[in-house]
């Protein structure tokens, strides 16, 4: 046996390696005399090692996006590739992207709104491109390069690939997933720095501040390359500054989610309440007196600026409620996750880069503001947060047309805007944008309004919505998974969804009866005098309603609507954690039978007095008991009086005077789990919520 | 008295229930998030623990988790790891296990730890039905044993010798597992498989790796090896001694590969002989109880009994990490002062959650695929099961309650024919869609095993060997060198089983069903309904038989399902290496 001394650590360590670790266990964080410690407990395996077997470098040279050059007969062209054939919903539907040939090439490069995400692959911004160029009088052919999802490193690659394409001149419609924010690239030592800042009391925008600077040194990488590509190629590069649905995107309750602080939340939540209450009276200034206590309370939160734009509106103030909207929406610079959209640091950014480098805008906030004469770009422009319909994609093109010929000095622009009105794909497609919007809106938390919106505008080009909404609430009414179900399987099979077939699911593991989006289908149809609210309710109780054995109300689908926000996932484990002022569960009640609920709850803190959690069905307190830092059982019956047949909403609500968050001294580590617990402070925690008929123990 | 046994943050996690020391159930998170060998702390088998409980959190009366983290973070201390790089140190926090458990599974209660290997005893022998019991436990590492040999009798188990880290077997079969270019803790049952198509060629150059001692020890020779500092399993010094070069994954095997698993077999077997042996000589039992993820080296277990004096073994059926829950809450039990009678001996392994038949219809309805509703008939069900069998179609056999353990044994079963000589070629290729080379088990009515196989008890677990000795021809559940692990099967333990067997039996002649787990290759066994529906969409099974419905695929039309599903990952991944062993 060979002498093992240099192939294993020292038997003596042992007894130094027990210490240690016991005094680690003792203290919370090492001092300096058990750091030293390391110095005689490492150990560096002697002798020769294997080599790491060695990794195929994939060869990006040859690749741009998803596309491989392929030379033959001395031409160049570039043929999908199939290892690539997961990431081809992404992109345009192009297997080859030919030799250039004597039309003027332009090559569009982007994200999903240059995807022309939801309205694709049947209309987009390439195929609006190419025919306005054409009524202009170019021979032009688009070459769609835009990606769904496409970060700004890859936007990077694609500029730097794209030459070998021969272009004539580069569209750049990208902006909007310009964020970093929670999941997307802070670094450890970031989120330590962000949470020892706010913890510390230091007033510095620090979230801001780290998050502007990592995306300054990525644009200006990105605009660099875009600067030598004009130069060394001598092509006109166009870049059009994204715009934000700024009308008709409204923050989630996640978003309006006080964060980082305990104190004073109740307060905050009073005065939401006040200021709502104020704008219905019309009372404006005392509305306003509110809104900027409550944007000083929390900057963080778009909520205050919402209801200040709301002010502004009403009194006719569109300019001034705009600015209020784009400070609601920049306010997702301090969300831990929240959907793409350019905020006003990038769209300012992007106006002075452009201006410096010498390329022409297209300025879409200017660009909406103008044609809407002055109201804020809302539904008719937008399918949801940032993708446009096609009415908004004519524009954007028309304007993107318009600078480009201008830049090339062709002679006078003779199209009209109006005449892009034509443009478009036919009416079945417009009824499926307009139905994934519906979807989309609702997926994302968006209110019922604008899902019954989408769902109206999806009936008015085709009555085959009709059917397909029946698929979706027929799918969102059981509880069996969307991707087995044969409604779903129906409204795939009709083809008109295939390539967003996962966008239009729920998450997986968060299965959820969808109500906003099926109210909103229930609202369209009934204005079609289809009236099926009964039989979706019936469908739901059957599938899913109390059947004598009990029914775990914790189970996703009694509490998650808008299904896409990462968030969610931190409410759910082995039990229910709050975020929020209450909780809400879908109750479904079969009519027959006396309702009782046992609920285990705490609150996550100690408290000097009493606290107690309110209990409301369907808007009427009926219940109120005492809760604590340890886990108490409580159980009572529902009054049926207050119970109808179908969904019922199950509200609790937790205290929120003496609230006490345990994460608020400073790290010395932080990960991501770490900064949703400090930017996130529980409110409440429920470890079992049954509902039982009366007669069953 | 409802206590809560716990294994988590390493590799299968697991959590299981007892009720006055009835076990009511169990169950490995990899199965509720579909991410295999899921360390994390098992926050949805937690919730199913108490939900089949009937219990909340508040009944909980003792929380026993499955090792020291103290002891644990000595032993990574010692292998060098930089407990001052703070991303690491999350990981090996000694605080960590109290803090979820706490913090994720909302638990406020006393929180009894105990040692690693004295979990995998526990697991072994407080459900074995043994009154007195020698005690083998054999894995990877633990805190620092990696083997441990004891004593039990009554309620009382004393460990009283254990092997210490670097020294293991389980680490060297991992080592060699890697160096075949499999998964480690994934891939030593498919090494364990290759083994009888080599020959014993490297036995001379294997047991250079690891050479025994005296009493329970042997010891490895750390100059080939290089886990210590958790990178790699294998050194250079490896590959120089045993001059072939380390397979690459999914590349062919070639017959030095095979050669070199049958010569860890070998030496394998001979160093636990050796051991068993001192530990009968030592303890004077007739009863031996083996746990710990080696312990699933069936064909090992199958050596142990023929060449000692036990008389009779007990496996635990999950003898890897999942199983150090219930040996932890057997402990904390006994440390009750509750009496050892009390813990009934494991006769089945039917402890995770079952679906109804009304349960499992609202989801059969809410799909497009046709089925036939044999509620009315159970009988008819048995039939129609058993002549599908004869004639060779693949099926899926959803029943009951799901299996504990990594085996599925009739509750999450795919089976198949044993006589049809293209069977195991098929299930490899179109179903499971894994090596060609690896075998099937079979299932065999108890009262009828020791026709076909070399066996005189009961197995019910697939945990040893035996030779094939039937009259019948069974190509597809013979291994190369004509042994099988068996499963027999009773009416009491699993009676739909026991009838489906009794009808293939009635049918044919012959009372053994080929039974392998239901789930497709890198993925767990199916727990649900919809799990179930879809590894048949997507795999060769020809029909679906869940609870009294039967699905057959060719009354079926799938394509739009199979689009469907070929677009939907949901499937994931642990944050496990697989190159090398999670010591972390």
């Amino acid at each position: 046996m060979t002498n093992n001394m240099q192939y294993r650590p020292a038997e003596e360590n042992k007894k130094l390696a027990a210490n240690v670790a016991g005094r680690l266990y003792e203290h919370a964080s090492a001092g300096d005399d058990i750091f030293s410690c390391h110095g005689q407990l490492k150990f560096f395996r002697q002798g020769k090692s294997v080599m790491p077997a060695g990794k195929t470098v994939q060869a990006a040279e040859d690749h741009v996006g998803i596309w491989k050059e392929t030379s033959l007969h001395g031409k160049t062209s570039f043929i999908r590739d199939e290892k690539f054939a997961d990431d081809f919903v992404y992109w345009a539907r192009a297997h080859e992207i030919k030799p250039k040939a004597n039309a003027f090439r332009v090559v569009l490069l982007g994200e999903s709104a240059a995807r022309g995400f939801l309205v694709d692959p049947f209309y987009n911004p390439s195929m609006a491109l190419e025919k306005i160029l054409g009524c202009a009088g170019l021979n032009a052919e688009v070459v769609d390069l835009a990606r769904t999802n496409c970060s700004i490193g890859q936007l990077i690659a694609l500029v730097k690939g794209c030459v070998r394409m021969e272009p004539d001149a580069l569209v750049v419609f990208a902006g909007n997933n310009w964020t970093i924010n929670g999941k997307n690239l802070i670094t450890p030592l970031e989120i330590r720095h962000i949470i020892n800042t706010i913890v510390g009391g230091n007033s510095e925008d620090v979230i801001r501040n780290v998050i502007e600077e990592k995306l300054s040194a990525s644009m200006q990488e990105l605009f660099r390359e875009l600067a030598a590509v004009k130069e060394r190629y001598a092509i006109p590069v166009v870049i059009v500054n994204p715009e934000f649905n700024c009308m008709d995107w409204k923050s989630n309750e996640t978003d309006r989610l006080p964060s980082w602080t305990t104190n004073d939340i109740e307060r905050w939540y009073a005065l939401l309440s006040k200021a709502t209450g104020s704008i219905q009276t019309g009372d404006f200034p005392a509305a306003e007196a509110l809104c900027n206590e409550m944007i000083g309370m929390h900057p963080f939160n778009p909520a205050g600026y919402e209801l200040l734009a709301k002010c502004r509106y009403i009194q006719g103030d569109k300019d001034g409620a705009a600015a209020y909207l784009r400070s609601a929406h920049d306010t997702s610079v301090y969300q831990a996750a929240h959907c793409p959209g350019v905020t006003s640091f990038i769209q300012n950014w992007i106006r002075r880069e452009v201006r410096d480098q010498g390329f022409c805008l297209v300025d879409l906030p200017v660009v909406f503001h103008e044609h809407l004469e002055g109201d804020i770009a809302g539904r008719t422009l937008f399918l949801d947060y940032c993708h446009l319909t096609v009415e908004g994609i004519n524009l954007a093109m028309y304007h993107a047309a318009r600078a480009l010929m201008s830049s090339m000095s062709v002679g006078e622009w003779s199209v009209d805007v109006r005449d892009t009105i034509q443009l478009g794909p036919d009416d079945i497609s417009c009824a499926a944008a307009h139905f994934l919007a519906a979807i989309h809106n609702a997926h994302w938390g968006q209110g019922q309004d604008i899902v019954a919106y989408h769902c109206r505008r999806s009936l008015s080009y085709f009555d085959i919505s009709n059917e397909m909404m029946q698929y979706v609430y027929m799918t969102t009414s059981s509880q069996c998974p969307w991707r087995l179900n044969r409604h779903f399987e129906s409204l795939v099979s009709e083809g008109i969804f295939m390539q967003y077939l996962l966008l239009s699911q729920p998450e997986e593991g968060l299965d959820t009866f969808d109500l906003t989006l099926v109210d909103g289908i229930l609202t369209a149809l009934r204005d079609k005098q289809v009236d099926v609210g009964g039989e979706v309710n019936t469908m739901r109780v059957a599938q899913s309603g109390e059947d004598g054995e009990g029914v775990d109300l914790l189970q996703s689908c009694h509490w998650v609507d808008g299904s896409y926000n990462p968030l969610l996932r931190l409410k759910m484990g082995a039990y229910y954690k709050e975020f929020n002022r209450w909780s809400k569960f879908y109750l479904l009640y079969a009519g027959s039978a006396e309702t009782r609920v046992e609920l285990v709850h705490r609150v996550p803190y100690n408290s000097e007095v009493q606290e107690t959690l309110e209990l409301e069905i369907n808007g009427t307190p009926f219940y109120s008991a005492p809760t604590g830092p340890g886990w108490s059982r409580i159980e009572f019956e529902v009054p049926s009086h207050l119970l109808r047949y179908g969904v019922n909403n199950l509200i609790i609500r937790w205290p929120l005077r003496n609230i006490k968050s345990k994460y608020h001294e400073p790290v010395e580590y932080a990960d991501l789990e770490l900064y949703y617990k400090y930017m996130f402070p529980l409110i409440g925690e429920i470890h079992s919520l049954t509902i039982k008929p009366a007669n069953r123990k | 008295m409802n206590i809560i046994g716990i294994s988590a943050l390493y590799h299968d996690a697991a959590c299981c229930l007892l009720q006055d020391g009835q076990l009511v159930a169990a169950a490995q998170e990899e199965r509720f998030t579909k991410k295999k060998a899921d360390p994390s702390m098992p926050v949805h088998a937690f919730r199913y623990c108490l939900a089949e409980g009937g219990i909340s959190i508040r009944d909980i009366n003792f929380l026993a988790y499955y090792e020291d983290p103290v002891k644990k973070l000595a032993r990574q201390l010692w292998c060098g790891h930089d407990y001052r790089d703070k991303e690491l140190f999350l990981k090996i926090d000694p605080k960590r296990p109290e803090r979820e458990i706490r913090e994720l599974l909302g638990y406020e209660g006393p929180i009894l730890m105990y040692d690693h290997h004295l979990s995998h005893a526990a697991s072994s022998y407080y459900f074995s039905g043994f009154n007195d019991a020698a005690i083998l436990t054999v894995d990877g590492v633990g805190e620092w044993a990696t083997t441990t040999y004891g004593s039990a009798a009554g309620q009382q188990i004393d460990l009283f010798e254990q092997v210490e880290f670097p020294d293991s077997l389980g680490l060297l079969y991992a080592a060699i597992t890697s160096y075949l270019g499999f998964k480690v803790n994934d891939g030593e049952y498919k090494v364990m498989g290759l083994a009888p198509y080599g020959r014993p060629l490297y036995t001379g150059k294997i047991r250079r790796l690891v050479q025994s001692g005296a009493n329970g020890q042997y010891h490895l020779d750390m100059k080939y090896f290089d886990f210590i500092n958790g990178n790699r399993m294998y050194a250079w010094e490896m590959v120089e001694l045993l001059e072939v070069e380390p397979r690459r994954a999914e590349t062919g095997i070639l017959q030095c590969h095979k050669d070199i698993a049958r010569s860890l077999q070998v030496v394998l077997e001979e160093l636990l002989v050796d051991k068993a042996k001192w530990l009968y000589e030592t303890t004077g039992s007739a009863h031996l109880c083996m746990a710990g993820g080696v312990a699933l080296n069936c064909v090992a277990n199958g050596r142990i009994l023929n060449a000692t004096r036990f008389e009779k073994m007990y496996v635990q059926p999950a003898s890897n990490d999942a199983g150090c829950a219930l040996g932890a809450a057997a402990l904390a039990y006994m440390d009750t002062g509750s009496p050892k009678s009390s813990l009934s001996k494991m006769e089945h392994a039917y402890y995770g959650p079952g679906y109804t038949n009304c349960e499992i219809r609202n989801v059969l309805e809410a799909t497009s695929l046709a089925f036939d509703d044999h509620t009315a008939s159970r009988k008819d069900l048995i039939t129609r099961t058993a002549l599908a069998l004869t004639e060779g179609k693949v099926i899926g056999w959803f029943q009951g309650r799901m299996e504990f353990g990594p085996r599925s044994l009739g509750a999450r079963s795919i089976l198949a024919d044993p006589r049809h000589p293209d069977m195991r070629d098929k299930i490899n290729a179109m179903v499971k869609k894994r090596e060609a080379f690896r075998p099937f088990a079979p299932s065999v009515l108890e009262h009828k095993a020791c026709e076909h196989f070399d066996i005189d008890h009961a197995s019910p677990f697939m945990l040893e060997t035996c030779q094939v000795i039937s009259e019948i021809d069974l190509p597809s559940i013979t291994h190369v060198d004509n042994s099988a692990r068996i499963q027999t099967v009773n009416r009491t333990s699993n009676p739909l089983f026991f009838d489906l067997l009794t009808e293939f039996d009635r049918l044919t002649g012959c009372p053994i069903i080929l039974n392998t787990s239901f789930n497709v290759r890198g993925q767990p066994i199916v727990n649900t309904p919809a799990d179930a529906i879809i590894c048949f969409l997507k795999s060769g099974i020809d029909s679906l038989v869940m609870g009294d419905f039967i699905i057959e695929k060719e009354n079926n039309s799938i394509e739009t399902l199979e689009f469907i599903l070929a677009n939907y990952m949901d499937f994931r991944q642990a944050d496990i290496a697989r190159d090398v062993y999670t010591f972390l």
